[in-house]
């Protein structure tokens, strides 16, 4: 019997991860690619080298349910055809829970934005995402890497070496980043320059996103920054405490949407909306284009696959959006058969206890 | 002879064909701004201070791309005049200014501002505004020009709600947006009788029920406050309450035209002791703008059982900026989840639509996890 799969997409700035989840949720692939500016291409290959994986070592498979997430879930997901497009809060959150059941904060800090969201028996009761600054986030570091001439992987291991971390203003990355070619320029190693910005870079977190919130133990720190040593060193410092990394830090979106898809598609009996890895072999072609129905001028973006198009999205009115009836569901919910919880199954048993 | 004067008044979401009838019934040409796009807020972002706040700058943008596709002709200018520790109340001068500025004299400001005290300083400065705005005309036609504009808000505030309440509920994705726009011009171009009004409103209310939907679910129910302006003009806000009403929740606005009017003009002291009562041990003094409103409503939503507030509030708005933060204690204290979006012309609409998305799955799950908890208690209990 062909083995069941469902597979998680999560599109972000930066990276872009693809994941297969057994029925019992295990990770059976996760990968991690550079999403380098065409979010399509990125999901294509992904998915023909996961499908090569996983074709050599399960034989025959099956994919059930497909969810996307990340900020271009819209786009993936009318791509490859999801059941679940869903924002990456939710799907981090519902990863870290099942993960870690008993996690209180949640510390995720990805390439361009940074989230915390604030867990309580084992529901989402409060996030905050950074809004104006990027300071903090995984690009930055990127390139204070690059500029100081080493590689991001092994960032975390300077910022371990120092002895005295300098310190650094981390309010903004411009600023960071002249106060560091100060401080270097002063005679500071790279090693104390490193370790003082993780931990400017923590402290502008908790600054901008924690501010005020009660911070509870159990920590969990996600997304592709947790990689970074120094800056989970640096964490555990500004909390005194420790924090957890779980296992498959970097995909938890991924992994988190998977999961949710594969439940949606068992709590509703529908079948999946997934269109096969034939996708991989199609052509698709996005394009923008201004409407001029009325004076709202949207910007309304088109995605065209073999020179059919699929979906339009970003017109106010529906003038577009509703010329096409995809089974996909972009942006509208159908409000009433929506309406059920993403606590994990295992914690709704809790409660009911 | 005086150039014949055409009328542009600010654009607020939906109540903009009432108070083009007004202008109308007394018989003036009228010209509705566009609602805000890239084009206008390109104009208004480049034109005004930087620190300004956000509604300033959306308006002017208006005002400016009506003023330069009509060169030919004469304009008076509406807005709304506050009172109080508030930039609102400096923004006709600076209109005046810029618009000056920029090599425009085709045009004057008028404002409408309340009765404020001391009364008989008020009152003649009141009635003296009001000339200046409508000019000289017979009680009767400014009488009937109050009362058709107060129907047709009341009418399209009526349809709103309505169609906030089917979205969630509807069968067919789209058909209550469909029968409400059809409401929406049959009200706009509604011959200006209150009777008329009336037939109109009724018809479309019964039509607007007969889009199939589900009736008696119960939806997670969330309150939106927040600045006025924001709040009441869907082209600025993003269409926060459609998209919410989309993802299937209750969504209810704080502040309408209406009781807007309502609490500010007509009956201030009511409410401001209202608002005094309510807001005890959080804010009890005017912070000008809508920030004690905000708090002020947030707690009622919180007693009318709502499950989430989401606070609407233009970047760089003091007041709401203020009331933000005495919003995270009020959110604790009540325990009820408050998001605060602030808006301005650089909010995406991708990151904003993944915060709302996130408290509406955040507020679904508090409300399972209390009807679980509510469920457990019950069977222990026998």
């Amino acid at each position: 019997m062909a083995k069941k799969m469902a597979l998680g997409i999560d599109i972000g700035s930066v990276t872009t991860k693809v994941v297969f989840v057994d029925e019992d949720d295990e990770v059976l692939e996760g990968l991690y690619l550079r999403t380098k500016g065409n979010p399509i291409i990125t999901i294509k290959q992904g998915m023909v080298e996961a499908y090569e994986t996983l074709r050599k070592k399960y034989g025959e498979f099956e994919v059930i349910a497909v969810g996307t997430t990340g900020s271009g879930r819209q786009l993936a997901g009318v791509v490859v055809g999801a059941d679940m497009i869903k924002n990456e809060i939710s799907a981090h959150a519902y990863a870290a829970i099942r993960e870690v059941p008993d996690v209180s904060t949640i510390f995720e800090i990805g390439g361009q934005d940074s989230k915390i969201i604030f867990i309580r028996n084992g529901a989402v009761v409060d996030f905050a995402m950074n809004t104006v600054c990027a300071a903090g986030t995984g690009s930055f570091l990127d390139h204070q890497a690059e500029r100081i001439g080493i590689s991001i992987e092994d960032f975390g291991d300077y910022a371990l070496r120092s002895e005295n971390p300098v310190r650094i203003a981390g309010r903004c990355t411009v600023f960071a980043e002249s106060d560091m070619i100060h401080k270097q320029q002063m005679g500071a190693t790279s090693e104390d320059i490193i370790a003082g910005l993780s931990e400017s870079l923590v402290r502008n977190y908790l600054n901008n996103l924690a501010r005020g919130k009660e911070l509870l133990p159990t920590f969990v720190f996600q997304g592709g920054v947790s990689e970074n040593i120094g800056i989970v060193r640096a964490f555990e410092r500004a909390v005194g405490h420790e924090v957890i990394v779980p296992k498959n830090n970097k995909i938890m979106g991924a992994w988190g949407v998977a999961m949710l898809a594969k439940r949606e598609i068992e709590l509703t009996g529908r079948s999946t909306n997934f269109k096969g890895f034939k996708i991989t072999e199609l052509r698709h072609d996005t394009r923008v284009f201004y409407c001029d129905g009325c004076a709202n001028n949207c910007e309304v973006y088109e995605v065209i696959e073999n020179g059919e198009t699929i979906a339009y999205w970003g017109d106010r009115c529906g003038r577009w959006s509703n010329r096409l009836t995809s089974k996909v569901n972009t942006h509208r919910n159908e409000g009433y058969s929506s309406v059920n919880s993403v606590i994990p199954a295992n914690h709704a048993k809790d409660d009911a206890r | 002879m005086p150039r014949k004067v055409t009328y542009v008044f600010p654009r607020m979401g939906y109540s903009y064909a009432a108070f083009e009838s007004f202008f109308q019934i007394l018989g003036y040409d009228v010209i509705t701004p566009e609602p805000s796009n890239s084009q206008t807020l390109k104009r208004g972002v480049s034109n005004s201070p930087e620190g300004m706040c956000f509604p300033f700058k959306i308006l002017l943008g208006q005002f400016l791309k009506v003023l330069e596709e009509n060169p030919d002709k004469y304009f008076k200018i509406v807005s709304l005049e506050s009172y109080g520790p508030c930039r609102f109340g400096y923004y006709s001068p600076l209109y005046a200014k810029i618009l000056k500025d920029r090599g425009f004299d085709n045009f004057e400001i008028v404002n409408v501002e309340g009765i404020y005290p001391p009364w008989y300083r008020g009152i003649p400065r009141f009635f003296k505004k009001l000339i200046k705005l409508i000019g000289w005309h017979t009680p009767w036609t400014g009488v009937k020009a109050f009362l058709i504009a107060g129907w047709k808000v009341y009418a399209i505030e009526q349809l709103e709600r309505k169609l906030y309440y089917l979205i969630p509920r509807e069968k067919i994705v789209g058909s209550a947006e469909k029968a409400f726009n059809r409401a929406f011009e049959r009200i706009h171009h509604a011959p200006n009788k209150v009777k008329a009004i009336k037939e109109v409103l009724n018809e479309e209310l019964k039509r607007m029920d007969s889009v199939k939907h589900v009736e008696n679910v119960e939806l997670p129910k969330v309150g939106l406050v927040g600045e006025a302006y924001m709040l009441m003009d869907y082209s600025n806000n993003l269409e926060i309450e459609k998209k919410l009403a989309y993802m299937g929740v209750d969504v209810d606005r704080s502040l309408w035209v209406t009781n807007w009017t309502l609490d500010r003009i007509i009956k201030t002291k009511e409410h401001l002791n209202h608002m005094l009562e309510v807001n005890k041990g959080y804010l009890d003094f005017f912070i000008g703008g809508d920030g004690q409103e905000s708090i002020m409503n947030t707690i009622l939503y919180k007693q009318k059982g709502f499950d989430g507030v989401i606070q609407v509030l233009p970047f760089g708005c003091l007041p709401e900026t203020v009331a933000k933060q005495i919003l995270s204690n009020v959110s604790e204290d009540y325990d009820i989840p408050v998001l605060s979006l602030s808006f301005d012309e650089q909010t995406g609409e991708a990151g904003f639509i993944t915060r709302i998305e996130a408290f509406v799955d955040m507020i679904k799950d508090r409300k399972a996890a209390k009807v679980g908890k509510k469920k457990s208690t019950t069977v222990a209990s026998q």
